[in-house]
């Protein structure tokens, strides 16, 4: 338990980085469009995380065998990731935010949502603990 | 289970020998969903003066019964070499899935980008006349929103119908699957060919500079990335079934 408590102190922490990276990134240059990225990143789990209960049954073990449903879930997913790194790129492309605050809120969302998967990753693993 | 013999020809008549090879098979399908199929061949050789007996000559209905024929066989089979065969693991699926995902944001990202570009190219200060010669038109979103159409139309497909096993289910409907998949590729190939179309007509043989040429091509690449999206994900999503099925190009 004290592994996981030091866990979780340290996913906070990183968390709370990522987003001070993207207010920071936001706050610095007067131009609030990168708050998009925080959003999108928050965001990126959560079709996974909902579709996954969907298709699946408690029969059908296997992991690949996944319905349409998680299919969809993964799509969608993966369409948020791609999106939350390339907005701030076309923003800073078409010359809307800096190039720093593009670079700087790249590196805050993906501290974000590496910080989400490594949670969720935790738990999963301690659930099979336990189970 | 299926046999076939071959019967001596005509011109064969100095050595009349029959030859009559049984192939069996059998297919195991693993944790990864493979199908391998296991075939042992006795062959068994005939003396001319034996009347060959009917067990084993092709006839029509044992060939009918005949399960799920080994990859050589594949009647479906138009090249010398087979497609490929992925192996990714057990995870391939979930790869492609993601990969498709990725590629499709990639695609609609690439012309955004190229939209987003052209609306905020203004002129330059205190020269209100040189504005930019073009811009994105609707014009640029048309083969865009022609490769959507078509990529919905292909993955709205029940994939089993167009397979098109004769003797399971309908065959009018797997005529009308087809037609339908023959739709959205059809709108996706237009969309790449309207891409192409508009990149030249519109960018190259005004002769702008390459600053604005950049529209064409973001318009030529969200197409093809939309292409590879969607053959990806048809992958994806077939190699994980029990049929082992390949694009059979």
């Amino acid at each position: 338990m004290p592994a996981g408590l030091r866990t979780v102190i340290l996913l906070s922490f990183v968390l709370a980085v990522g987003f001070l990276l993207i207010i920071l990134s936001c706050a610095l240059w007067q131009n609030w469009l990168p708050l998009l990225v925080a959003l999108t990143f928050v965001l990126a789990p959560l079709p996974n995380a909902l579709f996954s209960h969907c298709g699946s049954d408690d029969l059908a073990t296997s992991y690949d065998n996944a319905g349409p449903a998680v299919d969809l879930g993964r799509f969608i997913t993966s369409i948020f990731v791609v999106t939350g790194f390339a907005l701030p790129i076309v923003l800073a492309h078409s010359e809307v935010i800096d190039p720093k605050a593009c670079a700087m809120s790249i590196v805050g969302g993906g501290l974000v949502y590496a910080t989400i998967m490594a949670y969720s990753a935790a738990f999963s693993q301690e659930d099979s603990d336990y189970d | 289970m299926f046999s076939f013999s071959k019967f001596p020809q005509q011109n064969w008549v100095r050595t009349p020998v029959e030859i009559a090879v049984r192939v069996e098979t059998q297919v195991q399908n693993d944790a990864e969903g493979y199908s391998h199929g296991v075939s042992s061949s006795p062959s068994t050789l005939h003396l001319p003066q034996l009347s060959p007996s009917p067990a084993n000559r092709p006839s029509p209905s044992r060939i009918s019964h005949m399960s799920l024929p080994r990859a050589n066989y594949d009647p479906r089979r138009v090249c010398l070499n087979p497609f490929p065969e992925f192996t990714l693991g057990k995870h391939r699926r979930t790869v492609g899935v993601y990969l498709a995902g990725a590629l499709f944001a990639l695609a609609n990202w690439t012309f955004i980008d190229a939209a987003i570009l052209s609306a905020h190219a203004k002129a330059p200060w205190g020269d209100p006349d040189n504005d930019p010669p073009v811009h994105v038109s609707f014009v640029d979103w048309i083969p865009g929103i022609c490769s959507l159409l078509g990529y919905l139309v292909i993955n709205l497909i029940d994939k089993d119908r167009v397979r098109g096993e004769d003797g399971f289910g309908d065959s009018r409907a797997v005529w009308r699957a087809r037609l339908i998949l023959f739709i959205g590729f059809a709108l996706m190939a237009g969309g790449l060919a309207g891409s192409v179309t508009v990149l030249v007509l519109k960018y190259i043989l005004k002769g702008h500079p390459e600053q604005f040429a950049y529209y064409g091509y973001a318009n030529v690449s969200q197409s093809v990335a939309l292409m590879l999206s969607a053959v990806v994900l048809w992958i994806a999503q077939n190699t994980s079934s029990e049929y082992e099925y390949n694009l059979t190009l």
